[in-house]
């Protein structure tokens, strides 16, 4: 990404010349519903980024008069825009304009501030950035691109399979499994400076990597102690120590947001199924998934309440959550291999299609789903950076 | 044992707990001079550059140091109960043998803590010549979301053995496959351990476990790109790759 959040410098126009009021939106009464909001002044790709932004964060867009609120401002030359209540018209957060960055990130940078500041407390997350693999052909590569799907970057140029990117906190660095060397191995990848090294190149299969939330150590899943078993190391992948030795699969691993508690997933009981460990080592301890029979693919919420994970029925994948102290599970949406968010509400995942697998995004609270078909090619296993 | 790098810029709200851990850890292995296998560092491998606009990315790639660190020398600051299996620790006598020349070779069984963990050589196919074509016939194929070897398949992999027991300087890869039924991660253990599950049953059969190698495709090689019952049935299989050495 050339511009950082960083590089964009805020100017307030008019600040303290408005009286402000403060909108009083309901959210007790039903949480799950979309907040309506009007846009004004917007044109073309400005007017696309924020409706796209505002809607997968909680909002939904509608024409002037159906809402409480409209964001009244302009893109000519810089995003501009204040959020105003229709009726008084009063203006409910101090206007804002940007400049410095393409129209793009702007655009992002105000459905940011009108996200955080209708819902205290919710971080936004219009900059943040994902990774996924994409299939070309019998092979995969890396992609990393703009959570909305914008400016896919292809990584790898290795003609091989890859698979399972993981980010390591930060944003800088990623690991995935690539075959390159005629085995699956994991690599870390430095985006800043292009730079490989090998994490795991054990006999047998070197999968899942998953950083933890300090970025000092990865979790992974390797076969070259006679079955695929959780193990966990320093980022480098020196300090090797096994924490599982069941003969059956284990894959999956991800972390708690305090680094302490790895969940992942182990066909020891017959059926894959969800599993925490401390990361000292121990007895693994089955999260109860009451109303599925099966569950993969695990991911630990950031603020650590919540898991998402996919299972399997019918034929059919689905996205469902789970309090991480186990119980009912919640079914969300058609869909596999979820992801978090920083925000702890939003979750990018895969679904396949009629001739290829795409991404789409769900914000639990509303379970309004937005799908990223309009990257070419099968993309799938996408990884939000925390 | 492994360097304990800080990295203060990374650090993102680090609990006390796991940092006390970290320096305990630090103070306990430069006090019990654990020294008996150093691991060699990882060896870094040239990467595309960070502009990944240009497509003609070339890089070398460098065949990375044999990578030596195992568990089994980690045993300080970390709770040992339950998680932490080394294996059958005693070697019960073995039978002598009567060296009188009976044309038949024996074959030498290397002692690892698990007979069932992956021999160290992950280079396995330098100097052989790759065969996928000789044991065509003997593909094992599995139930849905099974690893476990059926009756009916058995035999194919007893001729495997007795190819493997009769050429010595041979070794075999076994792929593992799944169908697209499941998700990409658990695909990729699964077929690993039907591989795996193979191995062990070439084991049993007194194929010597250091010339059996394992490697799982998931999804990601389907024999048959069918969305049909019989299609999904073909692609849940084992596939023998025999290994030669170059003449």
């Amino acid at each position: 990404m050339r511009y950082s959040i960083a590089s964009l410098i805020l100017v307030c126009l008019l600040c303290g010349l408005n009286a402000q009021s403060t909108i009083d939106i309901d959210r007790s009464a039903d949480a799950s519903r979309r907040v309506p909001i009007a846009l004004k002044g917007f044109s073309g790709e400005v007017a696309e980024v924020l409706t796209f932004d505002l809607e997968i964060q909680g909002f939904v867009v509608v024409p002037e008069g159906e809402s409480q609120m409209i964001l009244k401002g302009d893109n000519q030359g810089r995003v501009s825009g204040e959020l105003v209540e229709v009726q008084s018209g009063a203006s409910i957060l101090p206007p804002r304009a940007y400049k410095g960055a393409p129209m793009r990130h702007q655009a992002h940078a105000m459905a940011d501030y009108i996200v955080e500041g209708v819902f205290p407390g919710q971080k936004g997350i219009s900059t943040t950035k994902i990774a996924f693999k994409v299939d070309l052909g019998r092979n995969n590569e890396i992609c990393v691109a703009e959570y909305d799907g914008h400016d896919p970057r292809k990584i790898t140029n290795d003609n091989t399979l890859a698979f399972s990117p993981a980010w390591a906190p930060g944003g800088k660095k990623i690991y995935y499994t690539s075959y390159q060397l005629r085995n699956p191995d994991i690599y870390s990848h430095d985006l800043t400076t292009g730079e490989r090294k090998v994490v795991a190149r054990y006999s047998g299969s070197n999968l899942s990597p998953a950083v933890s939330p300090d970025g000092r150590r990865v979790a992974m899943v390797l076969s070259k102690g006679g079955s695929p078993d959780l193990y966990v190391a320093f980022a480098d992948g020196t300090s090797l120590k096994r924490l599982t030795s069941t003969r059956a699969e284990e894959s999956s691993p991800c972390w708690s947001p305090d680094g302490r508690t790895i969940c992942f997933v182990s066909s020891r009981d017959g059926r894959p199924a969800l599993f925490m460990i401390d990361v000292d080592g121990g007895e693994m301890r089955k999260v109860r998934t009451a109303g599925v029979l099966n569950a993969t693919e695990p991911d630990w919420s950031p603020d650590g309440k919540t898991l998402v994970f996919t299972t399997q029925r019918g034929g059919g994948f689905e996205l469902c959550s789970v309090p991480v102290s186990g119980g009912a599970v919640e079914v969300l949406v058609r869909g596999e291999d979820p992801s978090w968010a920083p925000n702890s509400r939003t979750v990018i995942f895969t679904r396949r299609g009629k001739t290829k697998r795409y991404l789409s995004l769900l914000d639990v609270q509303t379970k309004h789903v937005k799908d990223m078909s309009q990257l070419s090619g099968s993309c799938s296993q996408p990884t939000w950076a925390r | 044992m492994g360097q304990v790098t800080a990295r203060p810029q990374e650090a993102m709200n680090m609990p006390k707990l796991s940092i006390l851990t970290l320096i305990g850890l630090v103070a306990l292995l430069v006090t019990s001079g654990c020294q008996s296998r150093q691991p060699k560092g990882p060896t870094p491998i040239p990467g595309p550059v960070a502009n990944v606009g240009d497509v003609d990315n070339e890089f070398p790639a460098l065949p990375p140091e044999e990578y030596t660190s195992d568990p089994s020398d980690f045993d300080g600051g970390f709770n040992n109960d339950g998680g932490f299996t080394r294996g059958n620790n005693s070697i019960p006598d073995g039978m002598p043998i009567d060296n009188t020349n009976t044309g038949i070779e024996f074959e030498p069984l290397d002692i690892t803590d698990d007979p069932m963990a992956l021999p160290d050589n992950v280079n396995y196919w330098e100097g052989m010549v790759m065969d996928a074509e000789i044991f065509e016939g003997q593909t094992v194929y599995f139930g849905f979301d099974m690893s476990s070897i059926d009756a009916f398949e058995a035999p194919k992999i007893e001729v495997v053995s007795e190819h493997m027991k009769s050429n010595l300087s041979h070794k075999v890869l076994i792929e593992g496959h799944c169908d697209e039924r499941g998700t990409e991660n658990y695909n990729l253990t699964l077929g690993e351990q039907r591989a795996l599950s193979v191995r062990e049953y070439l084991i049993n059969l007194g194929v010597n476990p250091d010339r059996v190698h394992t490697i799982s495709y998931g999804e990601a090689r389907p024999a048959d790109t069918g969305m049909t019952e019989e299609a999904y049935a073909a692609n849940r299989r084992c596939t023998f790759v025999l290994l030669t050495p170059e003449p």
